[in-house]
């Protein structure tokens, strides 16, 4: 599984959800994620019609969106939302 | 046209601006040649400086004249990370922080910094329980802003420096871009003191960093002493003037100034209440200069636009750049989607009539058809 993730440098939550996604993440290696600035890779994220808050994240499988996560999430809702995918 | 943004913005005071065109005749030559004439604006400077420091009651400070309190935030939290790189790499602030000290901690963090975001409660105010289980040895620095831009919470510093009391190596920074200006503080409980001299109806291109003496921070800007080692370049005087002027003018009446944006504050409620779907967001510990407000039938975008189209000018959160402008600060304050998705903010100044009020009032009764 790969995640695409949007970040900002202005962007509160992102910094907000920077320890949490250590934490989820960190357990599971075989993540790949790609990090993506709001700003300085427009062109590439066009194809994904940003238009809400951020950060987002963008789990992609088999090169097919399976799932988008937007805004600040809790280590626990996080985690849920990542069991239910690799189950 | 009205004008209901002072808080992004104020527009230059007549006489500061006059003053400043002259000055610039004046005081033309670099402060630092050795000749009279740098002399002489080498001393208005001195003299400007000292005039802002006893003004705000500081004496045992120094002042770093920026470009603006972005500057003067990247010169806090970077000067002081730099510095400090070998001693300690963690940071705390809190969520509703602006952008420029953001981006700052965004940067930091990519480079090996850790960074902490200590919650806020119920009332928008810093979880001061949660501020002192996230200092560890390694924090070096806690920045706090002194006031919320989109919904005027003042925080409350004296409980803040009383959690940092027990660990003085830590820094105490604040971004007190929209306190100064607009209410009595003490300033002496933060050791960094960021502002910007637009906010008080002073010239755009001017700001300061104050630093309590033997605070040492690296240079963000390298060249020569300048007014000091910690930021380089040839000093702009007529600027640095005009803030002190500023600020002077601002001070000039401040009670009454106080009285009176308090008599608005109250005027615009109390009409507010009045009307249906209508919610105010800022609380009992904003100051009465910010006014957020939901109404609850229109996007943001929506209103800010209908206003804009009828001669009034509000703002909207600008949290998340180019993107619909949904106020986090509103969702953390209230935990509502729907008010945070329909927040604006107004914010007046002692120059606000109630007769801008009444004409804000009676454009949004005929945006909703009342």
């Amino acid at each position: 599984m790969k995640i695409i993730r949007v970040t900002a440098m202005w962007c509160m939550s992102c910094l907000v959800m920077k320890k949490t996604w250590g934490k989820v993440f960190g357990k599971y290696p075989d993540i790949i994620i790609e990090d993506y600035d709001f700003d300085d890779d427009e062109e590439f994220l066009s194809k994904y019609n940003l238009s809400e808050v951020l950060p987002v994240l963008i789990f992609i499988e088999n090169d097919t969106e399976v799932l988008r996560v937007l805004g600040e999430k809790s280590e626990k809702q996080l985690n849920k939302i990542i069991e239910d995918l690799v189950k | 046209m009205i004008y209901l943004d002072y808080s992004a913005t104020t527009p230059v005071d007549e006489d500061v601006l006059e003053q400043f065109t002259k000055d610039n005749q004046d005081y033309y030559a670099n402060p630092n040649s050795l000749h009279n004439l740098g002399m002489i604006a080498n001393n208005e400077i001195n003299r400007a400086t000292k005039d802002i420091l006893e003004l705000l009651e500081l004496n045992d400070h120094e002042l770093i004249y920026t470009s603006g309190a972005s500057e003067s935030n990247n010169l806090a939290i970077k000067g002081l990370a730099f510095l400090k790189k070998n001693h300690g790499k963690h940071i705390i602030t809190s969520n509703f922080e602006h952008a420029s000290v953001v981006s700052c901690l965004n940067f930091l963090s990519k480079i090996g910094y850790f960074i902490d975001v200590v919650d806020s409660d119920d009332d928008g105010l810093v979880n001061l329980a949660e501020l002192e289980e996230l200092i560890t040895e390694d924090t070096f620095l806690v920045s706090i802003g002194a006031v919320n831009s989109e919904t005027g919470i003042v925080q409350d510093l004296k409980a803040i420096k009383k959690v940092l009391t027990k660990h003085p190596k830590i820094y105490f920074h604040s971004d007190m871009t929209q306190a100064i200006g607009k209410i009595k503080l003490d300033y002496n409980l933060v050791d960094l003191i960021s502002f910007s001299a637009h906010k008080f109806y002073g010239l755009k291109g001017i700001g300061g960093l104050i630093i309590r003496n033997k605070i040492k921070l690296v240079p963000l800007i390298h060249g020569g002493k300048s007014t000091t080692k910690h930021r380089s370049g040839t000093p702009a005087t007529p600027l640095m003037l005009s803030m002190r002027n500023a600020l002077v003018k601002m001070y000039d009446g401040f009670d009454e100034k106080l009285k009176h944006v308090k008599e608005i504050h109250d005027y615009l409620i109390k009409e507010l209440n009045k009307l249906p779907r209508t919610v105010v967001n800022s609380n009992g510990y904003s100051l009465n200069q910010i006014i957020n407000i939901s109404f609850l039938d229109y996007l943001s975008s929506i209103i800010h636009e209908k206003m804009s189209d009828n001669g009034i000018c509000i703002s909207t959160s600008t949290a998340c750049g180019s993107l619909n402008p949904v106020s986090l600060t509103v969702k953390r304050l209230t935990g509502s989607d729907e008010r945070s998705r329909t927040s604006v903010r107004v914010s007046i100044s002692h120059l606000t009539s109630k007769k801008e009020i009444d004409e804000f009032i009676s454009v949004y009764k005929e945006i909703a058809k009342l």
